[in-house]
């Protein structure tokens, strides 16, 4: 296949938290059109990745750098980032009680339309075009009144994550373990949601600790992530292999 | 202060308050059938002393730049004509302005199961309530002065077993500067009654006024009231209220209080079960920005067993704003069966800012169920995070996140008018 425009380039990444060294001189290229997926023990620094790209005021990067369509994504605010076409798929999403998700929802969606020059919608134009989005996802309107994640469950707050996902239409979408939690039927739906999503001018990160999600979603690319550091990049088989041999064998070599 | 020591009472009855005596010069002496209460009210206002810091109850509240003040009376309604914040779904209501009512802006209720009327020692029917049964004169200096200024009182009476059939709004508007006004507000539910009022305040000036407002609520058995106070006493605004009410067997109180932006607001709050089965809510929402300074003193006595009562005390302190909450539920000795839960939050938006909440119990039955907590703390940084990871600018999201946690409580509002005008009105940000 042929590489897209490069849309989110990080070279040599150091980032702590709380004085601690995480990302020890990361690096990753994603290209319009390519979905990549990154494994990875447990604390490796997957989330850290996921939420440094996100601009989360904890994290301090203290080497590298992160171009995203050629602008330099760490000056921006996390807000800018989003309205320039980043999301982050939390691993665990927010409860904000007090704050109804379809206001929620429309807030945001009415930023990043702002941010882009696109039309915003009033309650009503926003209630038929939510309510579409949440047909495709299988999720129960009833959602819209609710408060944002409150008292969902843990298969329900992924399905809000990607039906914002689906709403805001981004260019990179970076969704931290999506699959995790998911019954069976949710996986399928969270998986559809996610294909929809993949286009030529986009590009999807999968973190994700299981092979399943990837047999719906296929990567064009598998990372190995181990100690805040990519130490591994195959095709999708790798993750394949990495299903049947866990991860000693890389790490090991990795230490070697 | 006068600079005297320790518990010692000014030993004359000319001892009065500086701030306060521009109130009784040129007094007309009417005799009417209040003029009792309010001569003993005088006389006690003229022995009482100063509220301060010493006593426990003020010891966070300062009363300074008050008693620096001076405040006159109005004697007559001021000309000024004044925008009446209007509730679509209030059927009858009553408008006062400095404390006059308003004929013109009223919709009284005489006769039939519902009376909605001013009430003044010249016109009182044999029947109504006494003003200060519930907070009297005794109480302190500011309960004794609304009961000395005792002019009309706004009175709400609903006959055994009827039912109000739309909220009943209480207005009072204040307009001129340096005046001092006493509201007072009278509620009596007969058994089996049912109602609901709205009672707000609003000032229509910035400038430094006084305005002591005090309600009664009388619940007979049976009988339900939802009790709505809003508070808006402006930037020059010192607001010293009393509301107090009594719950007769299986009577269910719900009361809702927000305040904003007074410069010095004082809330005492007491509800007093004297028969079983009784059930009451309060939910109060405080908000203070500049130098402001919200205290809001709350006393929940449970006299009779079987009582539940829930509390839900919210407070948001931006700038240099401070908020003061003192839970009070005493559960008497026989009152088994007490079922208390008593919440208060408190929001800091600035390191400025300051709350001295606590609750207090004192629990002298054995078979009760009492539990209270108190939080303070910032916005959550990751729910905040959140929201900017969706496109929120931090100030926005920083609206809102204080918008969601004033809403628990705003939420609670009974009259959607009301509530969606507090919304828009105390949240520059309101999600549509
Ligand atoms: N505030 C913090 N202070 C100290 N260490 C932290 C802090 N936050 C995260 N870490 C550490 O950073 C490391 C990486 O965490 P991260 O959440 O990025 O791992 P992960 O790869 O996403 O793991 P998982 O697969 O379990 O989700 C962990 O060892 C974690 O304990
Ligand atoms: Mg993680």
């Amino acid at each position: 296949m042929s590489a897209g425009e490069v849309l989110l380039e990080v070279r040599g990444l150091h980032a702590s938290v709380a004085g601690v060294e995480i990302l020890k001189g990361l690096d990753l290229r994603l290209c319009a059109g390519e979905v990549h997926a990154i494994m990875g023990p447990n604390g490796s620094g997957k989330s850290t990745l996921s939420k440094v790209l996100a601009g989360h005021p904890s994290y301090t990067v203290s080497a590298g750098e992160v171009a995203f369509r050629g602008i330099d994504l760490l000056a921006l605010e996390p807000e800018e980032r989003a309205r320039q076409g980043l999301f982050l798929g939390f691993q665990y999403p927010v409860e904000i009680p007090g704050v109804s998700n379809a206001s929620f929802l429309r807030l945001a969606y009415n930023t990043v339309q702002a941010g882009r020059g696109g039309e915003e919608l009033d309650p009503l134009e926003f209630d038929d075009f939510v309510r579409g989005r949440m047909q495709l996802l299988e999720m129960d309107p009833g959602f819209l009144d609710r408060d944002v994640n409150e008292g969902f469950s843990g298969g329900e707050k992924k399905r809000n994550e990607i039906l914002q996902m689906a709403l805001l239409d981004p260019l990179v979408a970076i969704l931290d373990e999506a699959d995790s939690g998911l019954d069976i039927d949710a996986l399928r739906i969270v998986s559809k949601g996610i294909s929809a999503l993949r286009a030529q001018h986009n590009a999807v990160l999968l973190v994700t600790h299981y092979q399943r999600l990837l047999d719906h979603v296929v990567p064009d690319f598998v990372h190995v992530m181990s100690e805040g550091r990519i130490i591994r990049t195959g095709p999708r088989e790798l993750a394949l292999e990495l299903e049947s041999r866990g991860y000693d064998w890389l790490t090991g070599a990795a230490a070697a | 202060m006068t600079g005297s020591l320790g518990r010692r009472r000014p030993n004359m009855d000319t001892h009065l308050p500086g701030f306060a005596q521009p109130l009784f010069r040129g007094l007309p002496v009417i005799d009417d059938a209040w003029a009792g209460v309010r001569e003993t009210a005088r006389k006690q206002a003229f022995a009482a002393r100063e509220p301060g810091p010493r006593e426990e109850s003020w010891r966070f509240t300062d009363l300074g730049a008050l008693y620096r003040g001076e405040f006159d009376a109005i004697l007559v309604p001021p000309a000024a004509v004044l925008e009446v914040p209007e509730l679509p779904e209030a059927g009858h209501r009553l408008v006062f302005v400095d404390g006059h009512l308003i004929p013109g802006l009223s919709r009284p209720a005489e006769g039939g199961g519902l009376e909605v009327r001013p009430v003044s020692g010249a016109d009182a029917h044999p029947g109504d309530p006494i003003p200060g049964t519930l907070v009297p004169a005794s109480r302190d200096l500011f309960a004794a002065l609304n009961l000395a200024r005792l002019a009309t009182a706004a009175l709400v009476h609903v006959r055994r077993g009827c039912a109000a059939p739309a909220p009943v709004h209480l207005v009072f508007l204040y307009s001129t500067a340096a005046h001092a006004t006493f509201p007072r507000v009278m509620v009596r539910l007969e058994p089996g009654a049912s109602c609901s009022i709205v009672e707000e305040h609003h000032a229509r000036t910035g400038q430094a006024h006084l305005c002591v407002p005090v309600t009664e609520l009388e619940l007979g058995n049976g009988a339900q009231l939802t009790y709505t106070r809003v508070l808006r006493q402006g930037a020059g605004g010192f607001s010293l209220g009393y509301c107090e009410a009594v719950l007769g067997r299986e009577a269910q109180l719900d009361v809702c209080t927000v305040s904003a932006d007074g410069r010095l607001t004082r809330l005492d709050l007491g509800v007093r079960f004297a028969g079983p089965g009784a059930r009451v809510g309060l939910d109060g929402l405080a908000k203070v920005d500049g130098n402001q300074v919200a205290d809001t003193h709350s006393r929940l006595i449970h006299g009779a067993p079987n009582c539940r009562s829930r509390q839900l005390h919210k407070c948001v302190a931006a700038g240099a704003g401070r908020v003061v909450f003192n839970g009070a539920i005493r559960v008497e000795h026989g009152a088994q069966q007490t079922d208390a839960a008593q919440q208060s939050r408190s929001l800091l938006l600035s390191p400025r800012a300051r709350v001295d909440a606590k609750p207090q119990l004192e629990i002298f039955a054995d078979d009760v169920k009492c539990a209270h907590g108190a939080t303070v703390g910032q916005l959550d940084d990751e729910q905040l995070f959140y929201l900017r990871a969706r496109g929120l600018a931090a100030p926005l999201a920083r609206e809102l996140l204080t918008y969601a946690f004033a809403a628990e409580v705003l939420r609670r509002v009974p009259v959607a008018s009301l509530r969606r005008r507090l919304e828009r009105e105390l949240l520059a940000h309101t999600p549509g």
